[in-house]
């Protein structure tokens, strides 16, 4: 009794305390997520932003091809990897800016499924022509390339070049993605797996095939795009080949299945992902 | 009886133990403080005749425009994000060379601006985490996805446009150019930043038990160390969720400019997979990376954390744990004021720490020990007070010098660049007194040159005074006066008149036959006066 009532004189002497209860903390408001489109929106949303043609490494090489042909020995140097001449940047004589450092390269490699050739495109660059158009790349994007033929990719980074022909790229892609795909004689299958930001929405792919050898066009996984509210929707296809998927908003079930008009879309991926017909 | 005893000692009062400032000074230390510069004559003139004008233009100086950029030069004491040289640089952005000082100036400062913004506009502090707007100046509007008003000038608030979720600065480029992260990293850094600027919870003082910590040359069984090992856990059970919601700002390359500068929202989610748990804020599930300013917003620990911080920043000193009853008053205050900064200043200014100026007899040894009666003006304010009264502003290439370590001075004369020293100098060194003395005599000949030689407008000198004016004229003693309460806060003695006169006759005597020999003697005199340390202390 005597200890107790000490530490009472005690704290009376010492005024409050660090987390006084009678302090008035704002209390927690997290304003719920309210969707701004309609699961209908989204699918249209969802289905534009994947309509056209996929992202594709070798509109890049291609892109990269025609920037670099305008430098010189001097800046940035030639092949088709600029190593930054320096920090920078320089000046070509062509009046085109290079700064950074990448490229690509084209390799012959082994591995226990046999020979494949990898395209590696990475860099940390920007290159600017004399009327102040720009590319710019900052990430790395790899891929296998095998007889078959199929292959397998990967992309973590951001590309945009203002006017490209590919609106893809003219409107900038960013993402975090693993995806892959076999050409088989009955027809394409491809395996998506990531985070995609592709004319203007944020896509999600969650460990997603598509095409013959899966459900068809119909995909199985999940696909998300991310609402304007910042909120996702997720249309989740599960693996039984259900023509339409489950919808949810921010994890809760909406009313309604949807089914996403993807056709074509295995084709245009293993299009985009393979060199050039 | 004894725990009576034990009560006093775990929270003495200070005003027993502190003896303040006398008036005079205290407006000095005041008016550096709160608006960087000395007080000038007619203020000190008023105190002198009526002490309950110092309370008075206390609060005149919490709102003085000039208090926003000394809460920029103080928050970034603590957020350290004026570094020289961010991972992304301004030849980035293809922007000159002469603009580099510009381009690391606006993306260090961009969170600080933020902070003082919501502070000396009475916002509430919550919106230091929630703020759906940043600032920014012409510069950052130029080059960042931000819808900086076309035709302003200056820092304005503005918002990104790339999706990012409010979050005041933890939506900040700056913030997250400063605590960049790696893959391998993968935002834990920056969730130990969070915690540490905003909650004052310092992850690395945390002991940590190595001897179950696998070898970290093995990520596997690092990895699941993390996930397993409780002395792992006891850091990384709270920090890994924290980076998961901060995955939109998650680069592939921390050196790219497009990477850095734009949020990407697809990557949100990422963090779950990356880190192997969904967001979290200290246990609390997140849904969306959105929730995390609102999370903070709502912790005690981020208003306390506000409280130390000011506290700490305007003592020039840590908070000591003793002093617990104080900070729990302080924000007392802080919350009765709708937890807006400018009154929590004012009672800051109002603590027995903040008016010291000696310490009396009877101090005890811990407290002599962390007091700090007599401080150090910081390099910022070193540099405003000198230009306010010579306009003198030391630069070279564009750069403020005191501003930057291109060359070191800000770091010599005790400054913080942010990375390598982190804790502004208490003490004097002899760097320091290099600096300051250099700084004095810039000061000094700029003063003399403008004032005197050229005949521009009077600043520091009296209109009566010349170079004609020797010191045996009524107008040198005169100008002493003026002198003295500009840098010092009060009148000089007969003996140092005459000591000043003296040094005036030799300066004026040993000048080289090239200058002026009265410019001379009066730029030496000035620069003397810069450097003591009455002028350079508060």
């Amino acid at each position: 009794m005597m200890l107790w009532l000490a530490i009472v004189a005690c704290a009376q002497e010492a005024g409050p305390t660090l987390s006084s209860p009678a302090l008035p903390i704002p209390e927690l408001v997290t304003t719920p997520i309210v969707a701004e489109w309609s699961a209908d929106e989204a699918v249209r949303a969802l289905v534009g932003a994947l309509a056209g043609d996929f992202p594709s490494p070798f509109r890049i090489r291609e892109s990269l091809n025609g920037w670099l042909s305008h430098g010189d020995p001097g800046c940035p140097g030639e092949g088709t990897f600029m190593a930054g001449p320096s920090f920078e940047g320089c000046t070509a004589q062509s009046g085109w800016f290079y700064l950074g450092v990448g490229g690509y390269s084209e390799s012959l490699s082994e591995d226990d499924l046999g020979p494949y050739v990898e395209l590696n495109m990475m860099g940390d660059l920007t290159i600017v022509d004399p009327e102040g158009a720009s590319i710019d790349i900052g990430g790395h994007w790899i891929a296998a390339l095998r007889e078959g033929p199929s292959w397998r990719a990967v992309l973590n980074g951001s590309w945009v070049e203002p006017n490209s022909p590919a609106d893809w790229l003219a409107t900038g892609m960013s993402g975090w993605l693993e995806y892959a795909g076999t050409v088989n004689p009955d027809g394409h299958l491809v395996s998506l797996d990531g985070a995609l930001a592709v004319r203007g929405q944020a896509v999600q792919f969650t460990t997603v095939n598509l095409g013959v050898g899966g459900c068809g066009e119909t995909p199985t996984g999940a696909i998300g795009i991310r609402d304007p509210s910042g909120g996702a929707w997720t249309f989740d296809f599960g693996i039984d080949c259900r023509p339409c998927g489950a919808v949810t908003f921010e994890g809760q079930p909406v009313e309604t299945d949807a089914c996403l008009a993807l056709d074509g879309l295995a084709d245009r991926v293993i299009r985009a992902s393979g060199p050039p017909q | 009886m004894i725990f009576l005893l034990a009560c006093i000692a775990a929270d003495p009062a200070p005003e027993a133990a502190l003896q303040p400032l006398n008036d005079a000074r205290l407006l000095r230390r005041l008016s550096l403080d709160l608006r960087g510069v000395t007080p000038s004559a007619e203020e000190l003139a008023a105190v002198e005749a009526d002490p309950a004008a110092l309370d008075r233009y206390r609060d005149e100086f919490l709102d003085d425009p000039r208090l926003e950029e000394r809460l920029v030069s103080y928050w970034a004491e603590r957020y350290q994000t004026r570094i020289d040289e961010f991972q992304v640089r301004y030849y980035d952005y293809q922007l000159p060379a002469d603009q580099e000082c510009a381009f690391e100036r606006a993306v260090g400062e961009e969170p600080l601006r933020l902070v003082a913004h919501i502070s000396v506009n009475d916002r509430p502090w919550s919106e230091v985490a929630t703020a759906n707007y940043t600032m920014a100046n012409p510069l950052l509007g130029a080059l960042w996805p931000l819808d900086y008003p076309e035709g302003a000038e200056g820092w304005q608030e503005a918002t990104y446009t790339d999706d990012r979720p409010a979050a005041g600065v933890l939506a900040t480029n700056g913030l997250w150019m400063r605590y960049y992260t790696s893959q391998s990293n993968a935002n834990r850094s920056r969730a130990a930043a969070l915690a540490n600027l905003l909650l004052c919870v310092d992850y690395l003082e945390r002991p940590v038990t190595f001897s179950t910590t696998p070898s970290l040359a093995d990520p596997d069984a690092t990895a699941t160390a993390l996930k397993t090992d409780d002395a792992c856990l006891a850091c990384h059970a709270s920090i890994e969720p924290l980076a998961a919601s901060l995955f939109g700002y998650y680069p592939a390359i921390d050196y790219n400019r497009i990477e850095m500068a734009y949020y990407h929202a697809e990557r949100e989610d990422l963090g779950a997979e990356v880190l192997g748990v969904p967001m979290a804020y200290f246990g609390q599930p997140l849904s969306s990376p959105a929730d995390l300013g609102p999370h903070v917003a709502a912790d005690p620990r981020f208003y306390t954390c506000a409280v130390k911080t000011m506290a700490s920043l305007l003592w020039r000193r840590e908070v000591s744990i003793d002093e617990y009853a104080t900070i729990a008053s302080l924000e007392q205050d802080f919350a009765t004021s709708g937890w807006t900064a400018r009154p929590l200043l004012r009672a800051i200014t109002d603590t027995p720490q903040y008016r010291a100026g000696a310490l009396s007899s009877s101090a005890a040894a811990d407290v002599e020990a962390r007091e700090r009666t007599v401080r150090m003006l910081s390099v910022d304010q070193l540099g405003s007070a000198v230009e306010d009264l010579t306009g003198f502003r030391w630069t070279q290439n564009g750069c403020d010098q005191l501003a930057n370590d291109d060359y070191g001075y800000r770091v010599l004369a005790g400054g913080v660049d942010g990375e390598q020293v982190t804790r502004a100098q208490q003490d004097p060194s002899l760097t320091w007194a290099l600096v300051v003395k250099r700084l004095a005599q810039g000061g000094a000949i700029t003063v003399v040159e403008r004032e005197l030689v050229n005949g521009g407008a009077r600043r520091l000198f009296n209109p009566d005074v010349s170079l004609e004016t020797l010191p045996s004229d009524p107008a040198f003693a005169a100008q002493l006066d003026t002198l003295y309460l500009r840098f010092y806060a009060r009148r000089p003695t007969s003996a140092e008149v005459e000591a000043d006169g003296a040094l005036w006759t030799d300066a004026a005597s040993g000048a080289a036959a090239s200058v002026s020999a009265p410019a001379a003697a009066w730029s030496a005199l000035i620069a003397v006066l810069l450097r003591d340390a009455e002028m350079v202390m508060e």
